[in-house]
């Protein structure tokens, strides 16, 4: 494994030139395609952790969205305890719900599954305590019921949102990236949508066989910026659903909302690494080798892939730590996106690059168009 | 570039302070979807029908063995010898015409009778729209300001309403069924058990068992008492002209009302005949109070019993609206109380400026001058952004500002792209103005590329999502349009405006 060089000094001419580049990026040229092999094993072991936890636990907590129920939020305006609460709640049949305190001692959350009541459960609820705590007053901050037939409209409401964003990732990659072979992947997501209107399939089923007819098309057609880049995104779901599984954190509506937007913002961050090793095969084939090339084009648009992950990262991180309960687990699912978003183009997606060439009967990477 | 300038200027004036459409997450307020039992609607003719029909028979004397209903809403009419049929025919042709023969002649003298599809799709359809008018009428009386009563699909109804204080009154009122009837008393007593004891262990014919209303509006406490009511009302509520609060003998709150004509002539007839008898108000089939009928009453009465102001108030809003056809079930219930709104506001602000400013901060830190240029293009931008949304009537929600904010992350991304092209530009040599050429034009299919994969997803998520994502959708939507815009137009204006003229031989970036 060669030893990549350092980039030549910026050529004087005559009188001193201020260097432009940020002298940080400068003197940071990363054997990244070196260390390629680490980065597989971490980008493997944090998808195998990932999946393991939403198999171990039985797929992920789905909040009341999906599932259906009651939820209440209430501020009580002396501190109370939860036993208190659970115990009020039992006189009406509702004792099993769970209870939680969150935020200070004075905000209670109560969770009634459906099916404990049949109907909304909420006016029960808020009455019960009414009466039963007189001493203690509470504001109803907020309500959510959610009866059996909307949690399934919503979650499949959910599901096909996916598939068309995945679907849209690829065809566009592929119209992007590869464009006469891409044909294929325009056929198989054409067919995807059709399908997925078709009311009895399963549209999570529908998305996983055309995710994999999608990479198998990519190897046959030799499409290879398209897979790394939707074997990047895969990535990058994987994990952070496997993160809301570990945290035990529900996936709420927003929650979806942030990963559909998390897709975007990987394939986006994958398109611009993607675009200047293009522009650089183009320039330097015949000169350099391939994986210089790759290294070199990963450095150049680090400046700016660090740079925008740190801007949108810490508009996040200000939205995690003081937006309030509600959008929490948005923030979190963002978070958690924009790291792998960033990570998957540098660390998964260029790996593959290099492992498809090497394995590659041509050894010519000329560019193709 | 003064017509852009222009442009920019226009958009300014857009937006003052408070067009901005607030969704019910941030103002606090109440969606709903409701759907209308028609099935019950259904099921409630089918038993009209079927007491009539008894009554019926019994007054021409024609013998039967049984009327029931089965599970497809159909009449069993067992009778008692073949003549008879003809005679049953006759009376349903003349009064039930609506109802047809299910099942042949076969000479077990049963008749099946069911409702005719159209007039089951007919039934169903009436109590839809009925329901909304009387949903629609109780809101307005109420008095929410724009309420959002609408029809989705065949038997759904979206109710928003904002800015309510009081979100679980305002539920109430809405999903109330609100049927009234008087019936006349013939037994109580304080259990079930004991009443019908007193009748033969069984419920009498034409009559039914109806319990005392508890204290309370959702009715969890035992009911005192148990009446044994004659079935038929001749008065509801239907008769009534007018309902409103008042006082009863101990001033406690109470409810008035009023009867139309007919109502008053049926009430009047039904009281003369019956002195010294009970008359149960009954609502939603428990029984409010069961005066003594002193002397006959033909206009006027009161309905009393433990009620709060406003649970008067309300129960006169819905007298005077009108019953709901069918009951609503509550399929689905977002509702947010105004201090959680106004929490979300300034937490979703306050968070979205931290931001911001810290962004901004970075930006002059890392670029300089440079930067400066990236700031002002950024302010015009969420400029842009937020007139675009006033002009467009689009509504803002809390994971909306959390679009705005991830849009000025975003939004930086552009600059940085060109920042940096033109940072290796003059590294290679070129003068001032050529790499800020280059690095414009070189970024810009970039830039148009990365931004356009998460207008994708925005797009999806429009089209996909409700209510507050739909939100986010928009902004994150609109952000990445005028990013783009911005990105194009606004920084390259600006560069050349600092660049015109003087031959500038460094960059501060």
């Amino acid at each position: 494994m060669q030893k990549v060089e350092k980039p030549e000094k910026t050529p004087l001419k005559g009188k001193s030139q201020r260097v432009y580049s940020s002298y940080l990026f400068k003197r940071i040229h990363y054997d990244f395609i070196g260390k390629r092999k680490i980065a597989f094993i971490i980008s493997i072991v944090t998808a195998v952790v990932g999946l393991g936890s939403l198999i171990i636990k039985g797929g992920f907590d789905l909040g009341i969205d999906f599932r259906g129920g009651t939820l209440v939020e209430l501020r009580f305006e002396r501190p109370v305890q939860v036993d208190q609460i659970r115990e009020t709640l039992r006189t009406v049949g509702l004792g099993d719900s769970i209870i939680q305190q969150f935020g200070s001692d004075r905000e209670i959350l109560i969770r009634v599954e459906r099916g404990i009541s049949g109907e909304d459960a909420s006016a029960k609820v808020i009455e019960a305590l009414r009466n039963g705590l007189k001493d203690d007053p509470f504001e109803v901050r907020r309500v959510e019921s959610v009866g059996p037939q909307v949690g399934e409209e919503l979650t499949r409401q959910a599901q096909l949102a996916l598939l068309f964003a995945i679907a849209g990732m690829v065809l566009y990659l592929g119209w992007r990236f590869d464009s006469k072979p891409a044909i294929s992947m325009i056929v198989i997501s054409v067919a995807t949508i059709l399908l997925s209107s078709w009311g009895g399939i399963s549209i999570p089923l529908l998305t996983s066989v055309a995710l994999i007819a999608v990479l198998v098309a990519c190897v046959w057609f030799d499409l290879r910026f398209a897979f790394a880049a939707i074997v990047a995104l895969i990535h990058d779901v994987i994990v952070t659903i496997g993160m809301f599984s570990i945290t035990n954190r529900e996936v709420t509506l927003p929650v979806v909302a942030a990963i559909l937007t998390l897709i975007g913002y990987s394939v986006n961050d994958t398109i611009v690494v993607f675009d200047r090793i293009r522009e650089n095969l183009r320039l330097h084939y015949r000169t350099k080798p391939f994986e210089e090339i790759l290294n070199d084009s990963i450095n150049q648009t680090l400046s700016r892939t660090i740079l925008t992950a740190l801007t949108v990262f810490i508009v996040t991180l200000i939205l995690y730590l003081r937006g309030g309960e509600v959008i929490n687990g948005f923030a979190f699912a963002m978070l958690i996106g924009i790291i792998t978003g960033t990570y998957s183009s540098i660390f998964v997606a260029s790996p593959i690059l290099v492992v498809w060439q090497n394995i590659s009967k041509k050894k010519s990477y000329a560019p193709k168009r | 570039m003064i017509v852009i300038l222009l442009g920019v200027a226009v958009w300014f004036l857009y937006p003052p302070k408070d067009k901005i459409n607030l969704g019910l997450d941030l103002q606090g307020g109440i969606h709903l979807a409701l759907e209308v039992e028609t099935d019950k609607a259904v099921q409630n003719e089918v038993v009209r029908a079927k007491d009539f029909l008894e009554k019926e028979l019994n007054k021409d004397k024609i013998k039967y063995q049984s009327i029931s209903i089965d599970a497809d809403q159909h009449l069993l009419v067992q009778l008692a010898d073949p003549p008879s049929e003809s005679e049953v025919l006759k009376i349903i042709r003349d009064n039930l015409s609506h109802f047809e023969r299910k099942n042949a002649a076969s000479g077990n003298n049963l008749l099946v009778l069911g409702l005719e599809d159209k007039t089951v799709q007919a039934i169903k359809e009436n109590a839809v729209q009925q329901a909304l008018r009387t949903i629609r009428n109780r809101v307005d009386q109420f008095g929410v300001r724009e309420p959002i009563i609408q029809r989705e699909g065949e038997k759904r109804i979206i109710v928003e309403l904002a800015g309510v204080s009081d979100p679980e009154r305002a539920k109430e009122l809405v999903g109330k069924t609100a049927e009234l009837r008087f019936q006349l008393v013939r037994d109580s007593a304080p259990t079930q058990e004991e009443l019908l004891q007193r009748h033969g262990g069984k419920v009498p014919e034409g009559t039914e068992v109806l319990p005392q209303a508890p204290a309370g509006k959702t009715g969890e406490g035992k009911p005192s008492r148990y009446y044994l009511l004659e079935k038929e009302a001749k008065v509801t509520g239907a008769d009534l002209k007018d309902a409103r609060t008042s006082q009863d003998e101990f001033n406690m709150p109470a409810v008035s009302f009023e009867f139309n004509r007919e109502g008053s002539r049926k009430f009047g007839a039904l009281t003369e005949a019956n002195i010294d008898k009970q008359l149960a108000i009954v609502l939603d089939n428990k029984v409010q109070s069961a005066p003594v009928i002193r002397s006959k009453i033909t206009d006027r009465g009161q309905i009393t019993g433990n009620f709060t102001f406003e649970e008067a108030s309300d129960l006169a809003i819905v007298l005077r609206a009108g019953a709901l056809p069918a009951p609503v079930k509550v399929l689905e219930d977002r509702t947010i109380g105004p201090s959680l709104g106004q929490d979300s506001i300034r937490l979703g602000i306050q968070a979205s400026i931290i931001g911001a400013t810290l962004v901004v901060i970075f930006m002059i830190v890392y670029y300089k001058l440079s930067g400066l240029i990236a700031n002002i293009a950024l302010a015009i931008n969420i400029l842009l952004l937020l007139g675009a949304l006033a002009g467009f009537g689009a509504t803002l929600t809390l994971p909306g500002i959390a679009g705005i904010a991830l849009t000025i992350g975003m939004a930086v991304d552009a600059n940085i792209l060109i920042f940096e092209r033109i940072r290796e530009e003059l590294d290679l040599g070129k003068t001032v103005r050529s790499a800020v050429e280059n690095g414009f034009s070189r970024a810009l299919v970039t830039i148009v590329d990365a931004n356009l994969t998460t207008l994708l997803s925005g797009i999806i998520l429009f089209q996909f999502g409700t209510g507050p994502v739909k939100g986010f959708a928009v902004t994150l939507s609109i952000g990445i349009l005028t990013t783009l815009f911005t990105a194009i137009t606004v920084t390259k204006f600006l560069f050349d405006l600092m660049l015109s003229g003087r031959n500038v031989k460094t960059l501060s970036i």
